[in-house]
């Protein structure tokens, strides 16, 4: 018997520990965030007013991107065409969806490449997720978007895609 | 009658779509991929100056390297079965390994020298090199590079080419570096048409590497990440930039040049540039959190 109480006594200790353990490991898992892979694909129009050196931008598109769905693209911002052939912009914007949208401003950096002619250029921007509805609601994240533009016809392409958590 | 009506409407609806579509889908240099082995190559005359413009009688240079889809090293020399250049009409040229060959250089060894014949019509000359390398086990692989499709950098015959500046730099080990690469690079160079004090060159936009102060440098590179074989661009680079000591860094951009898409960006050396050489050193960082750099040299000569 008396071999037996330190093992009593180990356990005695031991209860509390694994207890708290299995609290923590539940409260981290309940805050734990979703992490969703956006993907979404859009084309459409895009106007480019040119005052001075200042562009004023709008596009409007449409497809569909993951948990919001079929939906649209919409944009507006300013860009600097002082400086070629990349044209520094900036703006904010939208991705809808019928199950949710997503609002959106660019960061530093976003430009529009252009070739030689100035016909068609190349788009890259990040979007920071400024709020989202629907089944995206209360989700945040940063969203790379590539795509092209032609000046001539005013077509534009977008994929958009990164890592959203909620 | 009315369902080909409505067959009609979607034929047209169709039509334009994909026209719309089309419109701005960017054309990688060379393609989507690059399945088996890269190869870069440059012409060069026999003291390594750069140019793509060679008069009838002339010898031109190329100069290769080349890069292992398996081990993601330089191409080992002993597993090269062939590696030459094909020129329309004209007998092959093979390419020998050995970076002090005249116009050889450490990053691109493999040279082989190709004499024009005095009779040649002018024009340019759509060659390719082609390699077949052979590991260890047995399995073949094969590459093939082709030139950019460009009326003043790609290679062409004149009775009248523009003079070439000399002297080269001394590449010494610049290129691609020894080590494992995550991305086999193609960078070259060519005289920019806005340079700034200086008068423009009579062609434009033709390979050099030796400038004038004032000229501009713009430099041209394409790529393909080894794990993926998907060739550079905006998908799946973060951002690409060049350095020269001394000087802020410019970022290479994507975009389209005529048909096609590559990184591409320029750079004015400043009236008062040290002469000599000057290595410009290029990094791509991937989305994939892998960076791959080259480094490429240019000579600065006196502007008289």
């Amino acid at each position: 018997m008396n071999r037996k109480e330190p093992l009593v006594r180990k356990l005695t200790y031991l209860i509390p520990i694994l207890v708290a353990a299995l609290l923590a490991t539940s409260a981290s898992s309940a805050t734990k965030p979703i992490k969703i892979a956006f993907v979404g694909n859009y084309s459409g129009q895009a106007s480019t007013l040119v005052d001075g050196n200042t562009v004023t931008i709008t596009a409007k598109g449409a497809g569909k991107g993951t948990m919001i769905g079929a939906g649209a693209l919409n944009a507006q911002g300013t860009g600097d065409s002082s400086q070629q052939p990349c044209v520094p912009f900036g703006g904010t914007g939208t991705l809808t969806g019928a199950s949710g949208t997503i609002f959106f401003k660019t960061n530093a950096g976003a430009s529009g490449c252009g070739d030689e002619g100035g016909h068609n250029f190349t788009v890259k921007a990040y979007f920071a997720v400024t709020k989202a509805t629907g089944k995206l609601a209360k989700a945040k994240g940063t969203l790379k978007a590539i795509g092209t533009y032609s000046r001539d016809d005013g077509s534009f392409t977008a994929k958009v895609t990164g890592t959203l958590t909620k | 009658m009315k369902r080909i009506l409505v067959l009609g409407a979607l034929v047209v609806i169709g039509s334009v779509l994909t026209t719309s579509a089309t419109a701005a889908t960017p054309v990688p240099f060379p393609s989507d991929k690059v399945q088996q082995v890269f190869v870069a190559a440059q012409t060069v005359t026999s003291d390594g100056s750069l140019s793509s413009w060679f008069a009838p009688g002339s010898s031109v240079v190329f100069r290769a390297y080349a890069v292992d889809p398996k081990s993601h090293k330089v191409v080992d020399p002993k597993l090269v079965k062939y590696f030459y250049v094909t020129i329309p009409n004209e007998p092959n040229v093979k390419l020998k390994y050995g970076a002090t060959a005249p116009g050889a250089s450490t990053g691109l060894p493999w040279t082989g020298v190709w004499n024009v014949p005095s009779g040649y019509a002018a024009g340019g000359v759509p060659f390719k090199i082609l390699i077949k390398v052979q590991d260890s086990a047995g399995k073949v692989y094969k590459g093939q590079f082709v030139q950019m499709p460009s009326a003043t950098a790609a290679l062409t015959v004149s009775a009248t080419p523009p003079a070439t500046y000399t002297p080269p730099a001394s590449p010494g080990d610049a290129g691609a570096g020894t080590g494992v690469l995550n991305a086999s690079l193609y960078v070259d160079t060519v005289n920019g048409s806005g340079p700034v004090g200086i008068a423009k060159r009579p062609v434009g936009c033709s390979l050099t590497n030796v400038y004038k102060r004032g000229e501009q440098v713009v430099l041209r590179v394409w790529g393909s990440d080894l794990l993926t074989t998907d060739v550079l661009s905006n998908n799946n680079v973060t951002n690409a930039h060049f350095s020269i000591a001394g000087q802020p860094d410019v970022t290479l951009n994507y975009g389209a040049h005529g048909a096609i898409y590559f990184w591409a960006n320029a750079w004015v050396i400043p009236a008062s540039y040290p002469l000599g050489a000057t290595t410009i050193h290029v990094v791509f960082n991937l989305e994939s959190g892998k960076t791959a750099s080259y480094d490429y040299a240019i000579n600065v000569v006196p502007t008289s």
